[in-house]
């Protein structure tokens, strides 16, 4: 690994007052697992020191990529219930023989296998749900534009419902597409 | 850690070996690890040289210089000066009281 490259893990506000010169200074000296080390224990204490400060771009931005962690983090943690419930749904659909049932089933065994039922199915969607309404709260509490976008989804969603005749027409098309590829599907792979 | 160790075997303060090279004059980063290195045996990595740089400049006791290519000197500030100053009487004043001690007993 170039070690020019381990700059990046340095704070944006860091790197706009050092970087040049860290470079240049990162050139000159013999690449080493010791160069490395040293330069990323640099830069996690540069992620603690408040010097240099940071802009009003940066700080206005720092809320938001909490968001973002927020949100993907909720997402990792919903995603093993999600997987675990599939695979139970998929495993009593079909002879455990065949796939994807015999590919769900082992995954379902794993998961008993791990004892990890409760952590997984309550503890993991608790936590998502926490976060990923704070994540949802604080974006549109700062985005004007973005509630407004929400609203007109609503509000166009909540037009289309109104109208049966529309909704089972869609439901139709999407269903019998699903049935044909479906079809189609199992008639090429004989 | 990367820093290497003094021959007392007592990690030294980048901060204060800093400081020390500065006051021979200003001096970009590859310059001061050089002169730290014959200085005080002591060669300071990259990380820990810039991240001493950056407290010792936040707490304005180093200025950076404008640099003529994309190396930029540093050089002591008055408060620099004089707080190297200060703890370097500490220093003697500690270091002669402990050779005394050790000459009496």
């Amino acid at each position: 690994m170039r070690p020019s490259l381990l700059v990046r893990l340095y704070p944006s506000r860091w790197r706009r007052r050092y970087e040049d010169e860290f470079r240049a200074l990162l050139e000159e000296e013999p690449v080493s697992a010791r160069l490395v080390l040293d330069v990323v224990a640099g830069a996690f204490t540069a992620r603690l020191d408040p010097y240099p400060e940071r802009t009003l771009e940066e700080r206005a931005m720092a809320p938001r990529r909490m968001e973002t962690a927020a949100a993907f983090a909720a997402t990792l943690l919903v995603l093993p219930a999600l997987v675990l419930l599939a695979s139970a749904a998929v495993r009593l659909m079909q002879p455990v023989q065949y796939q994807p049932a015999r590919a769900a089933d082992a995954i379902f065994n794993w998961f008993v296998s791990i004892n990890a039922g409760p952590a997984v199915l309550v503890l993991g969607p608790l936590l998502a749900l926490v976060l990923g309404l704070v994540a949802v709260w604080r974006r549109l509490a700062d985005d004007g534009e973005l509630r407004t976008d929400v609203g007109t989804f609503f509000a166009v969603s909540g037009r289309l419902l109104r109208r049966p005749a529309l909704v089972a027409g869609v439901f139709a098309v999407l269903g019998s597409l699903a049935v044909l590829a479906f079809v189609v599907d199992h008639a090429i792979a004989g | 850690m990367p820093r290497h160790s003094s021959p007392q075997g007592q990690p030294p303060d980048p901060g204060l070996l800093i400081l020390t090279s500065l006051a021979g004059g200003p001096k970009h980063g590859y310059a001061m690890i050089e002169d730290i290195a014959r200085l005080a045996g002591t060669r300071l990595g990259p990380g820990t040289l810039y991240g001493a740089l950056a407290r010792l400049e936040s707490r304005a006791l180093i200025e950076a210089l404008p640099g003529d290519d994309r190396r930029r000197p540093y050089q002591l500030t008055g408060l620099g000066r004089e707080v190297l100053g200060e703890r370097l009487a500490s220093i003697q004043q500690l270091a002669e009281a402990g050779l005394r001690r050790l000459a009496v007993a």
